[in-house]
């Protein structure tokens, strides 16, 4: 299984694993949120994240998700890229955050990150285009 | 509802969105679960759309509200089991309401 941690400002990556967890209706093993707060100490988050990957990684590799590219999460993230094994999606969605879930069990990370990159793009919609078809 | 082959392996059925909130993302969730390791591809149609059932965003963007009709249709060694479990989650109502 694929572990996964989502890095992000505030509780905003906690909420994100809680509320997969309430829609896919199992609690989620090998999942870690970290919150990082605008005003944190980068020498302190950086610990925070590799523990982080140390608790979800179960062997078959570790997925980052990230808010928001070019972020304080995101680049601290980053740090921990590792060719194979620990891979980061910045731009988190639900959508993509759920596949990511519902796949990690078999896959393998590197078809897995572009599956759900690619997904995650797709998953936005507007309305006014989409629905009037 | 019976079953009825399409081709060789290859199973259809139709099913009626029951639950009251429709095909949400619990639901969603459940369908994705049910097939996810399952050797055979999976299908659910509504009209000209055609989502994949082993991909939650896929059946979400069904937008099947209560009294949907859909037709679920799966090919491979393991169509019929997966076709059953998903009828099953549709009759239940997803165990919501």
């Amino acid at each position: 299984m694929i572990g996964i941690v989502l890095v992000a400002h505030g509780g905003l990556g906690k909420e994100f694993i809680n509320t997969a967890s309430v829609i896919l209706g199992s609690e989620l093993k090998a999942a870690v949120g970290v919150s990082v707060d605008a005003m944190d100490d980068p020498e302190l988050v950086t610990p925070k994240i590799e523990k982080a990957i140390k608790d979800a990684d179960q062997g078959q590799g570790v997925l980052i998700f990230t808010d928001m590219f070019g972020g304080s999460p995101s680049h601290l993230a980053l740090h921990f890229l590792r060719s194979g094994h620990i891979d980061v999606i910045s731009g988190v969605n639900l959508p993509m955050l759920l596949e990511a879930f519902l796949e990690r069990e078999n896959a393998n990370l590197t078809d897995l990150v572009q599956s759900i990159k690619t997904r995650g793009q797709e998953s936005i919609s507007l309305a006014s285009e989409d629905l009037s078809r | 509802m019976e079953y009825f082959n399409l081709d060789s392996g290859a199973i259809s059925q139709e099913v009626v969105v029951q639950n009251r909130q429709g095909l949400h993302l619990r639901p969603a969730a459940k369908i994705v679960k049910a097939v996810a390791n399952m050797n055979c591809q999976v299908k659910i149609r509504k009209d000209n759309k055609v989502a994949n059932a082993k991909s939650i965003m896929s059946v979400t963007t069904l937008i099947a509200t209560k009294g949907t009709v859909l037709t679920i249709e799966a090919n491979g060694p393991d169509a019929a089991v997966a076709v059953a479990k998903l009828v099953k989650l549709f009759d239940d109502k997803f165990e919501e309401n």
